[in-house]
């Protein structure tokens, strides 16, 4: 059972994996760097794993612009933190079998590359091999995922 | 107060736990989270995308299930 999170988010802007130039970003909504109430811990590892992969404000080198594109499918990052492990059986509230319900906050992210030589994968590479992501994931029941860009 | 996402695949996506997992599983998180952003799109049909699911040993019925209930719930 994950809590519904609310994350504060930002305005920013994100440099998609399939644009193939460093001008063209896109606007999103962020993880803003303050949190407040329920779930600001997972919020703010989550904003830390993707930090230099969004932009608060557009590069002033080279000439960027942005689009708004509505619905865009961002590459997504999606972290949950466990919160409190249960010791007992509960009843599921949908099938009524008992099962451990472990209480959990959830939080996402989209991101984008660095710059136009970043792909994916080296991206994926990149966020497991950090240090925030490897104590993140060292807690029993803390979970992670990810979510390619759409085409 | 009723949360709408802004996209129908953030209910669909799997997410892992990295420490208890295996490559495959991992690989299969790629795969899935791809596959159900396709699916929606009417790019891979639902025998695909379910027997992709059953695959990696996720009931797809229950799986989709829940995200249908949701739905429903909110387009009522």
């Amino acid at each position: 059972m994950s809590d519904r999170v609310r994350v504060e988010r930002i305005k920013g802007f994100i440099l998609p994996f399939n644009g193939t130039n460093d001008k063209v970003y896109i606007s999103a909504r962020i993880i803003s760097d303050t949190q407040q109430g329920a779930g600001g811990t997972v919020a703010g590892t989550i904003r830390g794993l993707v930090a230099d992969r969004v932009n608060k404000t557009l590069p002033t080198t080279g000439d960027p612009f942005s689009l708004t594109v509505p619905r865009f499918e961002f590459a997504k990052i999606s972290g949950t933190l466990r919160t409190q492990e249960a010791t007992t059986d509960s009843e599921s509230r949908i099938t009524g079998i008992p099962y451990k319900r472990h209480r959990s906050n959830s939080a996402s992210s989209p991101f984008g590359k660095k710059a136009n030589t970043d792909n994916y994968s080296d991206a994926i590479a990149e966020i497991r091999n950090a240090a925030a992501y490897k104590t993140f994931v060292q807690t029993i029941g803390n979970s992670i995922g990810f979510s390619p860009e759409g085409d | 107060m009723l949360w709408t996402p802004e996209h129908c695949r953030d209910f669909l996506i799997i997410e892992i736990d990295p420490n208890q997992s295996t490559e495959t599983e991992w690989e299969n998180m790629f795969m899935l989270n791809r596959a159900s952003s396709d699916w929606l799109k009417g790019r891979l049909d639902t025998g695909t995308y379910f027997d992709m699911l059953d695959a990696c040993d996720i009931n797809p019925f229950e799986f989709v299930g829940k995200v249908e209930t949701h739905v429903n719930l909110l387009t009522r």
